[in-house]
């Protein structure tokens, strides 16, 4: 059964992506994961939270993001919410990365970052809130 | 408050400067236009032999894997190079994941990237 065990709002500012990724180091080693899991999940949560940020809120720094993260048996999963645009994977082409790298693309590197240090990553949109759901398992390969 | 920081210093191999940049702390989404600034002064200043020191950079997002990228293409053409030395395991797995080093010449320690460019000189 998995229960919320915890949860942070912060402003839509990049100055706070250091205090999400301290919440989060301690939420994983809380959780059981080793060291190189908590770093990969980390990493995968600042990209999100950059994402809602920087592209869903646009350079306003008026919005909110939460960040909540639930414990279960095998897994940490953490869920980052916002009510900026929305993000629709359907209706984005997430390029292959060596195209990316071959156009030297500047963008885009996050989304490829949070699908392989995540063993499962889900988005989603309901009313005027979107969320990206990261789960890391305990002993995950990713 | 920013948790990172960028220094330069000056080095030369067969007598032509090259200019290594030492990042220390966290290079994120806040702290990626920093590092642009820096890597934009070298390239107004004419220097393009650069080398990148991450002996002391503990993080890197996604942003400022970005930066890189934004200068690369430029510096190749104006005859030079953004090499890369020194980086912890954690900051080498995030360039390793996107391929990065298919890109970029990243190598163990200073002394090897700054000779690098005497290598690439001669060849």
């Amino acid at each position: 059964m998995a229960r919320c065990t915890h949860h942070l709002t912060i402003p839509s500012r990049t100055s706070q992506l250091a205090r999400v990724r301290r919440c989060v180091m301690e939420w994983a080693t809380e959780a059981g994961l080793s060291d190189a899991d908590a770093q990969a999940l980390q990493m995968a949560v600042d990209e999100a939270c950059a994402n809602a940020i920087e592209h869903a809120y646009g350079g306003r720094t008026d919005g909110r993001v939460e960040v909540e993260a639930m414990m279960k048996r095998d897994a940490l999963v953490v869920t980052v919410r916002h009510k900026g645009e929305p993000f629709d994977p359907k209706l984005h082409t997430i390029s292959a990365l060596t195209t990316m790298r071959d156009q030297r693309r500047i963008h885009g590197y996050g989304l490829h970052l949070m699908q392989r240090l995540t063993d499962d990553l889900r988005f989603r949109t309901k009313g005027k809130t979107s969320e990206v759901r990261l789960t890391k398992r305990r002993n995950g390969s990713a | 408050m920013s948790n990172f920081s960028v220094s330069f210093r000056e080095r030369s191999t067969d007598g032509l400067p090259v200019h290594v940049l030492d990042l220390t702390g966290e290079l994120d989404a806040h702290t990626a236009g920093e590092f642009e600034a820096a890597l934009q002064n070298c390239v107004d200043a004419g220097h393009t032999r650069l080398v990148v020191h991450g002996r002391d950079l503990q993080y890197i997002s996604s942003a400022g894997l970005g930066v890189f990228m934004a200068f690369v293409e430029s510096i190749r053409e104006a005859g030079g190079d953004i090499k890369i030395a020194a980086l912890q395991p954690r900051v080498f797995n995030v360039f390793d994941l996107l391929g990065f080093p298919l890109l970029f010449q990243i190598v163990e320690t200073e002394d090897e990237a700054v000779e690098r460019f005497a290598s690439a000189e001669s060849a």
